[in-house]
């Protein structure tokens, strides 16, 4: 036990007098008479139900909130009527900066992910494997990406669950939303495992990946927590993701790509959106940001480990003929190099384009270049 | 940045070398004899889909878990082949009786498969023409706001310590996520419905902030599952369908139906948990029975709160006029909440002949 409450209800005089009072019937509608004013709620649009948006009216608006929350330490929503004075117990909240967690359209991503809930046992179709005749050396390929594929995942609920208990509830928009990124990692862990035991089983894990999973989970804050998971990260897979579809064996496995697709372009949508949101009120931590993504993007080249790039190029060539390989290796490369350009363009979007001259990445790609020219 | 790995990959020339040879076209392919083993796993129902427990077989499935995981620290998936070198990602929960339960893989596919949407499967029509008086839905709202409050420490439950557990009890980890997810979902609802209702939130009170810290403040994870899920849920549980039962409002009856469902799941997992660490450490029960009793305190509070009280003795009789007439039917609700508490105690193994909160109903009684 760390926390023992003011008052021992068992032997407290006053409590128990009170209690006797009630008994009789004299209750204290007090909190009743000094009520407050009505507001009205109604929904935008009927077919939508009713949104967040649509309540954010007066003291409940996000707007109306300091940018630094000091008056509720402790789980009350934004728009309850708090204690007076240090009455409130603490419940100690260390991140009660807005611009420490907002993001532009946090309340629309919180709906979206509500009505675009998919449940991995039953929506993908799992009973189709057998119809379909997959080469070994392509199943083995495929429970390779999808071993590094639940290997990643994970680290996107881990990453959100360590920072929401520390989020000021007054944001509780913010804290609904990475709950919900949370479940969809769960689930994407989930596919990419149920996958892989469906065939070949889970092959090796990734060392070097792992390390920069690591630089994720241990980053000094939440932004900076946020910018290398939902932006370079996740940005990182959701280009995966859409090349994997490409080169899925049959069409159970496009449909699983499909699928984790639109979870993760959301999830890039916060953290572009919340790097917006910090550079646009907070732009004396560009610098941080900066020095802090130099890191990053050199943890992030640990994804590209032998394991994972081979595998692709088999799935890219669908084979380990010389001649599919050399075609695997076309498409690999192609996507490697969006991978890198997509990136650089949610940067600019996010209001960082100095990532395109300064990041390490370019230095990676050149080394490459000049290896295979040389 | 607050963790730099040892070897600056980045800068390392073998590395870069072998990626050249790759892109050249030497590959090794080596990681298709790393030591797999085809698992080949298919739904035993086909409408039911491809569940967990379809793949609970050989060294991927969760009975092959030691109580004490000393073999990995890593992210890697539980059957995957652990290469040399991964690093340590800082568990510190890592004996599956800290943690487990036996139905949580089964919670984790029934929450997915009852997934519901709050803007839109609550009639909010029925909100915009309510047919109760004013004091009545203030009763509602100062509740709600209650419950607001309430569902906002059970996502911070999960959410404090799941990044803390071992990767190899994922299907927990993935139960955790749904918790917060269903936790999120309810403080939306119970947020929106105090708003809706046009008299706004109601009064943050000591007693109920009280309680909140008594369980978030929990010290480690089995006393948090215990206070969260049993105590927690069950207030909660009790409160929904008293709300639920008064109102005559469709939308209050949905978000009751909906609210109970999601929180059982949890009251479930609680005991289940319960169950398997005191079969596997049966010294655990006293410590974590004698943490309930203090958390139940600080329910006591909450319950005896002027606010609390009366605003449960309006909902009940229907008026304000009437409230002081239904403080016995609002004393019979503590009394069924104080039985079904001390019956998921015993099934829990955690019964106490101290219980504050059957002391409390008893003093009511007396």
């Amino acid at each position: 036990m760390s926390y023992y409450g003011t008052n021992d209800f068992s032997y407290n005089s006053d409590f128990n007098l009170r209690i006797r009072d009630i008994k009789k019937g004299n209750l204290d509608f007090g909190w009743l008479d000094r009520a407050r004013e009505e507001v009205k709620v109604r929904r935008a649009d009927p077919r939508r139900g009713l949104t967040l948006e649509d309540c954010e009216v007066g003291v409940n608006a996000i707007d109306n909130t300091p940018e630094v929350v000091r008056e509720n330490r402790g789980v009350a929503p934004r728009g309850a009527i708090l204690l007076e004075g240090a009455e409130q117990p603490d419940l100690g909240p260390s991140l009660n900066k807005k611009s420490d967690v907002w993001a532009y359209r946090v309340q629309s991503y919180w709906e979206e992910a509500m009505s675009r809930q998919w449940n991995a046992t039953t929506d993908v179709p799992w009973g189709d494997m057998d119809k379909y005749e997959i080469p070994e050396d392509i199943e083995v390929a495929f429970c390779q990406l999808c071993t590094l594929l639940s290997e990643v995942e994970m680290i996107a609920t881990d990453l959100p669950a360590k920072w929401s208990h520390h989020m000021n509830s007054y944001f509780q928009d913010v804290k609904n939303f990475i709950a919900t990124q949370a479940i969809d990692e769960a689930r994407h862990a989930e596919v990419f495992r149920k996958r892989a035991l469906a065939g070949a089983g889970l092959l090796r894990a990734s060392v070097r990946g792992e390390h920069a999973l690591k630089g994720i989970l241990e980053a000094d804050s939440y932004s900076e927590g946020s910018v290398f998971l939902h932006v370079l990260g996740e940005g990182f897979i959701l280009t995966l993701f859409r090349s994997s579809e490409y080169i899925s064996p049959t069409p159970v496995e496009q449909r699983m790509f499909q699928l984790v697709m639109q979870d993760e372009a959301r999830h890039v949508s916060y953290g572009l959106q919340h790097l917006k949101y910090l550079m646009d009120n907070c732009p004396e931590v560009r610098p941080q940001i900066n020095g802090f993504l130099d890191e990053a993007e050199r943890h992030l080249s640990g994804l590209f480990n032998p394991d994972q790039l081979e595998s692709m190029i088999v799935l890219g060539g669908k084979g380990t003929t010389p001649d599919c390989i050399r075609t695997g290796i076309q498409t690999v490369g192609a996507f490697q190099g969006k991978q890198i350009e997509e990136y650089f363009h949610r940067a600019e979007r996010a209001g960082l384009p100095e990532r395109r001259t300064r990041s390490p990445l370019l230095e990676l790609q050149k080394r490459m270049i000049a290896g295979i020219m040389g | 940045m607050g963790y730099y790995a040892r070897d600056d990959f980045f800068n390392n020339p073998e590395i870069l070398a072998r990626s050249v040879e790759i892109l050249k076209g030497k590959l090794t392919l080596d990681w298709m004899t790393c030591g797999r083993e085809d698992a080949n796993c298919r739904p035993s129902h086909p409408r039911r889909g491809l569940t967990f427990g379809d793949t609970n077989v050989g060294r991927y499935g969760w009975d092959q878990i030691p109580e004490k995981i000393r073999h990995n620290y890593s992210m890697a998936p539980r059957g995957a082949v652990l290469s040399p070198g991964l690093p340590h990602l800082g568990y510190d929960i890592n004996r599956k009786s800290e943690v487990w339960s036996e139905n949580a893989p089964d919670l984790y596919e029934e929450s997915k498969a009852r997934h519901w949407i709050p803007s839109r499967e609550v009639p909010w029509e029925a909100v915009e023409k309510l047919d109760h008086s004013p004091d009545f839905e203030r009763a509602m709202a100062q509740l709600y706001t209650d419950l607001t409050s309430m569902a906002t420490v059970l996502g911070d439950i999960p959410s404090k310590w799941v990044w803390r557990i071992n990767q190899e009890l994922v299907e927990l980890k993935m139960w955790q996520c749904t918790q917060m997810f269903d936790a999120a979902q309810l403080a939306d609802v119970f947020r929106k419905r105090a708003i809706a209702g046009g008299t706004g939130l109601g009064r943050d009170h000591a007693p109920l902030g009280e309680l909140m810290k008594a369980v978030f403040d929990a010290s480690t994870y089995p006393c948090a599952s215990a206070s969260g899920y049993l105590l927690l849920c069950g207030l909660m549980q009790s409160l929904m369908r008293h709300m639920g039962a008064v109102s005559t409002n469709k939308a209050d009856e949905t978000i009751a139906r909906f609210g109970v469902q999601d929180v059982t799941r949890s009251i479930a997992y609680g005991i289940g948990h319960m169950r398997y660490l005191i079969a596997t450490r049966p010294h655990e029960a006293t410590a974590i029975a004698n943490h309930l009793d203090e958390v139940e305190n600080s329910a006591v509070g909450l319950l005896g709160a002027p606010i609390f009280i009366s605003s449960l003795a309006l909902i009940t009789a229907g008026n304000r006029a009437g409230a002081a007439a239904a403080v016995p039917r609002v004393m019979a609700l503590y009394r069924r909440f104080a039985n079904e508490h001390a019956a998921r105690r015993r099934a829990a193994g955690l019964a106490s002949e101290h219980s504050p909160i059957e002391a409390f109903v008893r003093s009511l009684e007396a």
